[in-house]
């Protein structure tokens, strides 16, 4: 006969519930959602330290979606592994590398019960030399994949459908094409149009490998692209 | 295992005598995508189902069938994550042979020992079983070997085995269609027949057979 909910010790750490279920994991997805989007319109808070995209080497970076706290933990032990992986092995750390490792170490969160798992969603990117640009998504779970184009946080489904329709005929953007794809996305999903400065855009590309947060002006430019496009 | 704080075992009996953590991860199995193996008279072929969560996701970055050593290959149902970690030790662990007896590991050797690491899950303080059954396919001077293994770390040799969702209409169509003679084509022919049960109707694939014979 059946246990029930295993002494109800299943929702406070990584055990399975009587369907195979990890609820400490799919809280963690919850966590990812609830944290929402940052405002900066406070007068007191230095909009500079406001941020969701790290960059873990010259060439790599991780946009962080979730509890700021948990991505901060994740970004300094990426920035440690990646420049150890450079020591030790003495080329760059690839982008799916780097996302197989930030998935492995979430797996152990999930399998072992003295650590939960982090409430952050990374997407890391970056060129590689083999298969051009690259970006990949890994969640808390343990599951990573790459993508050719995706979302994370409260309105990801939403931007994953925009996202969907418009690379469904697998086309092939240009560099402007690919941010200004990004940025439509998230006013679309948000349902407004925003400053330069409520956005952070990252990018690598081809021919400039390292990666680089767009200033605002950048942003403006692109946003202005959009704007005279529609 | 190192988990001090946690130097009890999470996985311990019920009344009834169940390790109960075991059944759940093998509902998790359940609810997997659908792996298949076949074993035949000169080989052995693994499948599995490639659902991705979305046309976005790059296909070629997703590879569910690993090589653990050159004729030695496996495929999981279940949690990926937990795969990942499985592969990870089992090739070590076929690495430290191959570097102590400089012969290449046995497939029931391998077999035994992922097995073996399955089963510290179940029973060491602090972890959960891992939430995959594995099917090991290889080839060695024994012939042609196809293993199955559970969250709970046994293990069974197989002469064709199914795993995950749908998993009772794939053993009972390969139930039918199995021959001990069967050549290795045969078998690829089967293991995708067998896949598809789940998506095609039942007249539909009596249609694509006897087009096909």
């Amino acid at each position: 006969m059946s246990r029930g909910s295993g002494g109800g010790y299943d929702r406070h750490i990584t055990i399975f519930s009587p369907e195979g279920r990890l609820f400490q994991v799919e809280y963690a997805f919850k966590a990812v959602k609830a944290a929402g989007v940052t405002s900066i319109g406070d007068k007191l808070l230095d909009p500079t330290s406001v941020t969701h995209l790290f960059p873990i080497t010259k060439f790599l970076g991780l946009l962080a979606t979730g509890t700021t706290a948990d991505a901060r933990t994740l970004v300094q032990q990426a920035r440690n592994e990646a420049a150890e992986f450079r020591f030790k092995y003495g080329y760059e750390m690839p982008v799916d590398v780097l996302a197989k490792w930030i998935a492995d170490k979430s797996q152990v969160y999930t399998q072992h019960a003295y650590m939960r798992p982090l409430g952050v969603v990374s997407m890391v990117l970056g060129l590689d030399d083999e298969f051009g640009p690259r970006l990949f998504k890994c969640d808390p779970a343990g599951h990573f994949f790459g993508h050719k184009a995706t979302s994370a946080g409260l309105k990801e489904q939403e931007a994953i459908n925009f996202l969907e329709k418009k690379m469904k005929n697998d086309p092939s953007f240009s560099y402007e094409e690919t941010v200004q794809t990004a940025i439509s996305a998230l006013q679309s999903v948000l349902q407004e149009d925003f400053k330069a400065t409520e956005i952070e855009v990252g990018v690598v590309r081809e021919g400039n490998p390292v990666f680089r947060v767009l200033s605002t002006e950048e942003i403006d430019e692109h946003l202005t692209a959009i704007s005279e496009r529609d | 295992m190192g988990d001090s704080q946690y130097s009890f075992s999470l996985t311990t009996f019920s009344p009834s005598g169940k390790l109960v953590q075991i059944e759940h991860a093998l509902t998790a199995v359940g609810s997997g995508q659908t792996s298949l193996g076949i074993k035949a008279a000169n080989g052995v072929v693994i499948a599995t189902e490639k659902k991705l969560p979305s046309i976005l996701v790059d296909e070629t970055s997703v590879q569910k069938i690993q090589i653990l050593t050159p004729n030695i290959g496996v495929v999981y149902s279940g949690m990926g994550p937990d795969s990942r970690v499985l592969v990870r030790k089992s090739r070590k662990q076929a690495e430290q042979y191959q570097r102590l007896y400089k012969e290449t590991i046995p497939v029931t050797q391998l077999v035994r020992e992922t097995a073996a690491v399955m089963q510290e899950f179940t029973q060491s303080g602090g972890v959960r079983p891992f939430g995959v059954s594995l099917l090991v396919a290889g080839f060695d001077d024994k012939g042609p070997q196809l293993y199955q293994v559970d969250p709970s770390g046994s293990y069974f040799s197989w002469k064709a085995s199914a795993m995950g969702k749908n998993v009772s209409n794939a053993k009972a169509f390969l139930e039918k269609r199995y021959t001990d003679d069967m050549e290795l084509d045969d078998a690829v022919h089967t293991a995708i027949l067998t896949l598809k049960e789940g998506v095609l109707t039942p007249a539909e694939i009596e249609d694509y057979l006897q087009e096909v014979e």
